[in-house]
Order: C-alpha cells, then sequence, then structure tokens
C-alpha cells in the first residue's frame, strides 16, 4: 500500500515536472506552468464562482447518471430475463449503441428546447444503451441453481432480490457505473457547451473564446480532482466491499 | 400402514430433457413413501436420481405425472452446496427461517455446533473447505425442521468419521422431530444403516427395479454388515 502511494506520488511528479519543463519551451499564453494554474484553481475556488458552476456540472452528472442507470438497469434485466422481449428490441439496443453522442444531444435539444429537461435526457439517453448492454448480460448468467435453493427455502420476493439476485448483479451494476461516469462526466461538457449558460462545460467554451489557456486547465484539474475523489470516495470502497466474500 | 393424505406420493410416468433427439430419463416410476419412512434411493450414476428429486421438489414441472407432497416444509440437501457465496456462514442459515422466527441465533449456533462447525459462524463459504461447506448445507436443512427432507449424496467428499457423525446426527434429529426423506446414496451400507427402505432405480430410461424393505432392529455395523451380504 505505501509502496503503491510513493509511486503514484513519483508518477505526478514526473507529470507535472514534464508540464513545468514543456511549459518553460511555450508561450505563457498558451500552455502556462502548473503552478500558475494551481493558483487560478485556488482563486476561482476562493471566489466562489468555480465551485458553482462544479456544483452545477455535478448536480446534471448526479441526475442524468441516476436515470441512465435506472432505465438502462430496467431494460438491460428485461432483454436478460425474456429472450422473445430480447428478440425483438435486441436491435434498437445495437442501433442506439451506434448512434454518436452529438446526434442524440442535438436531437434532444431541438426536440424539447434549450433547457434542463432536454440536456438530462440527451446525457442520460446516451448512456442508457451501454448500461442496458452490461445489465443484460448480468441478468443472463443469474444462477438457476441458487434460484432453485432460494426456491426450497421459501426466500419470497424480497429476500430473492435482496440476498440472490442484487450480489449477482452488482458487479455488472458497478461496471455500468464506472464506465457510465467516466463517459457521464464528458457527455455532460457537450451539453452545456451547446446549450446551457452554467456549468464547466459554459465556462470552457467562455474561456475558450477569451483564449484563457490558465482558466481553462484550472477548470480542468478541478474537474479531475473531483472524479478522483468519486473515484477513491465511493467506487473503490464499493468495490472492496463487494470482493470481500471471494477467494 | 394405510394410505393417508400425509403420504409422499410420486407418479411420474415420463420425464425426458428436450433436445434432438430427446433424452428419456424416467418412465412409470410409482412410488408411495407413508409419512416419516425414510426411504434410500440407490442407482448407478447418470440414471436420474437428481431428475427425480427436483421433480419431488416441485423445482421441475416439465414431466407427465402426478407428485403429491406432504404438508409441511420441504428442505433439500442439494448435490452441490447451494450456498449463497456473499453471505456469512450464519446468514445463510438464518435465509432459510422466516425473520420472525423466535431465538434465530440460538437456533443457528446449536446447529452450527450439532455439525462440528461452532467456529465458522461468520465465515463466508469460498473460505471453507468443500466438506465444511457440505455440512453448512445439510444444517440449513435441518434447520427447517421439515416435513419432506431430501438428500442428494449428502455425505460424499466427507472424511468417514465426520459422515458417520452426520449419520448420528440426522437419525438423531428424525428421532426428535421425524420427517419424511428421500436420500439418494451410492453407498449401499449407508443406506442400509439409516434407510427403512430401498429403493432401487436401474435401466434407461430408468424405472423402479428392486424396492427392499429395511427391517432391522439394531442398526450397528455388523447388523448393517449381515443385511448387505444378505442383499448379495
Ligand atoms: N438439464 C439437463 N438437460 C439434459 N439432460 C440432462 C439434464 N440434467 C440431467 N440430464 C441427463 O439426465 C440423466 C440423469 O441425470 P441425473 O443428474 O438425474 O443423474 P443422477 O442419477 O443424479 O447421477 P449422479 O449420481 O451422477 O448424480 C443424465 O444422463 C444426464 O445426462
Ligand atoms: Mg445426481
Amino acid at each position: 500500500m505505501i509502496v503503491r502511494l510513493w509511486q503514484h506520488g513519483v508518477s505526478l511528479a514526473l507529470l507535472i515536472a514534464v508540464w513545468q519543463l514543456a511549459a518553460s519551451f511555450a508561450d505563457l499564453r498558451e500552455l502556462p506552468p502548473p503552478l500558475s494554474v494551481a493558483r487560478a484553481m485556488v482563486d476561482g475556488l476562493a471566489a466562489g464562482e468555480m465551485l458553482h458552476h462544479v456544483a452545477v456540472t455535478l448536480a446534471r452528472v448526479a441526475a442524468s447518471f441516476a436515470l441512465a442507470m435506472v432505465v438502462g438497469t430496467a431494460v438491460g434485466l428485461a432483454l436478460g430475463r425474456s429472450a422473445l422481449l430480447d428478440r425483438l428490441f435486441g436491435g434498437w439496443l445495437l442501433f442506439f449503441l451506434n448512434l454518436p453522442a452529438l446526434v442524440v444531444i442535438i436531437l434532444c435539444y431541438v426536440w424539447f428546447g434549450l433547457g434542463e429537461t432536454a440536456a438530462l435526457t440527451a446525457v442520460a439517453a446516451s448512456k442508457i444503451p451501454n448500461v442496458a448492454v452490461v445489465m443484460r448480460e448480468g441478468a443472463r448468467t443469474l444462477d438457476e441453481d441458487l434460484r432453485d435453493m432460494a426456491r426450497v427455502f421459501r426466500f419470497g420476493p424480497w429476500r430473492l432480490f435482496r440476498h440472490v439476485v442484487m450480489p449477482q448483479l452488482a458487479p455488472f451494476l458497478l461496471a455500468a457505473a464506472r464506465s457510465g461516469l467516466s463517459l457521464i462526466w464528458k457527455i455532460v461538457l457537450v451539453v452545456e457547451l451547446l446549450g446551457r449558460s452554467n456549468g464547466v462545460g459554459f465556462q470552457l467554451h467562455v474561456y475558450f473564446q477569451l483564449f484563457d489557456v490558465t482558466a481553462i486547465l484550472a477548470y480542468a484539474m478541478a474537474f479531475i480532482l473531483v472524479v478522483q475523489a468519486i473515484e477513491w470516495g465511493i467506487l473503490q470502497p464499493a468495490e472492496r466491499r463487494l470482493a470481500r466474500w471471494r477467494r | 400402514m394405510p394410505a393417508g393424505g400425509d403420504s409422499l406420493r410420486i407418479a411420474v410416468d415420463a420425464k425426458d430433457y428436450p433436445g434432438r433427439p430427446p433424452k428419456a430419463v424416467l418412465r412409470a416410476i410409482r412410488l408411495e413413501v407413508p409419512r416419516h419412512q425414510v426411504v434410500a434411493l440407490v442407482g448407478p450414476s447418470g440414471c436420474g436420481k437428481t431428475t427425480l428429486l427436483n421433480l419431488v421438489a416441485g423445482l421441475d414441472d416439465r414431466f407427465t405425472g402426478t407428485i403429491h407432497r406432504p404438508p409441511g416444509r420441504l428442505a433439500v440437501v442439494f448435490q452441490n452446496p447451494r450456498l449463497l457465496p456473499w453471505r456469512t456462514v450464519a446468514q445463510n442459515l438464518a435465509l432459510a427461517l422466516p425473520p420472525d422466527t423466535p431465538d434465530l441465533d440460538g437456533r443457528i449456533d446449536a446447529m452450527l455446533e450439532a455439525v462440528g462447525l461452532a467456529g465458522q459462524r461468520d465465515v463466508f463459504p469460498n473460505h471453507l473447505s468443500v466438506g465444511m461447506q457440505r455440512r453448512v448445507a445439510v444444517a440449513r436443512a435441518f434447520l427447517v425442521e421439515p416435513a419432506l427432507l431430501l438428500l442428494d449424496e449428502p455425505f460424499v467428499s466427507l472424511d468417514a468419521a465426520t459422515a458417520e457423525r452426520l449419520r448420528d446426527l440426522l437419525r438423531d434429529l428424525l428421532a426428535r422431530r421425524p420427517a419424511t426423506v428421500l436420500l439418494v446414496t451410492h453407498d449401499l451400507r449407508e443406506a442400509i444403516a439409516l434407510a427403512d427402505r430401498l429403493v432401487f432405480l436401474g435401466g434407461s430410461p430408468a424405472g423402479i427395479i428392486r424396492d427392499v424393505a429395511v427391517d432391522l432392529p439394531r442398526r450397528d455395523a455388523a447388523a448393517v454388515e449381515a443385511f448387505h451380504r444378505s442383499m448379495a
């Protein structure tokens, strides 16, 4: 553990060193050194403005992530458990899976107007097929032997769900959540850039027009910090908890 | 014994597994097991013993015929232990009983003690040996105090002493709380030691080829051995 932490530290320090070196050769406006970016980030956070935009983006990510997970899981389980539904709608899934997110976003804005509903729908909709595909796989691998056992010992629907089905789906849910989150982060930024007037995506757009690379990098850093915090604070502990019973 | 509504009545005309061609596994099996009788099902590997138990357990209804189960709870010790790997030993046992069972923990502890797993209460099944997992499965079945108990080779992969202890435990528990029992086994001596009646399955598709009452007053090693010799 300590060694791993060390290696992470060295790797990070190396990255910063390379950045610093590159910055010393480049134009200050095009690639500012790490320290200026860090200072810009701290200033932005202190002013409260950056915090506000990051929070708005975070809320959008949370809402569309929840929507995508719930709908995607429901669709995936239905297709995984019913061969008929899978034959009927499995093809649709493939179609939506290959539909570019940008097309979904534009269509949502056109159909539902430039509002919050359209934004959230667009993000969720571009993620739902991925979640559905992963959860369909999970539903297909449910253990029949354990289901029979649960029937013999009269588990009832709730115990069956909580103690037999959920633990089998959990790794799939986590995989879907993980890949879902990393994708949704990116799509939310695009959605904000195209049709919202707040959030990190909107701010990036503003600073792009101002050609303010320092601010753009400061936002990117703040963003990465939040994503890492979620990774270390939520996803990895969840994974460890899931692995407890394994050999 | 009179044929009451409480006996287990098996009437399987045909059980096939689908395929090309379909596999005929069981044919014309008629078996009436009076209340609280212990029947050992003996037959070669692959003849359809597990298939028959699945029908009796009500887990497979793709057959022609009828099965009448005695009223009350059912418990099964499956051929593989079928424990929930993500729940501890004690949780696995607790899930077999209704949540409002009085003195749930006390009963679980007593049962674990009886199968020699007192120290393994909070261990995950994957961290136990196969033989220990098997004992947990046996404990789970005993714990529900079933009216009908189905055991699919419950004492294999245990050392002779542990198997003997569990056989004693089964006899003990049945003496205290009788149940109708179907016990699948390869081991004829084990069958003689435990059962009131031996039912031999054979042929392909399988049917009942022999039905022998075991009326031994005492089941010590010598008596079992003598009966075993008399059957040949
Ligand atoms: N799900 C299934 N689909 C198709 N065939 C099956 C299935 N289950 C069992 N069989 C076949 O049915 C026959 C009986 O199987 P079964 O498991 O009942 O045997 P068994 O008597 O319990 O054997 P063993 O003593 O080895 O456990 C076997 O020939 C097997 O190949
Ligand atoms: Mg079998």
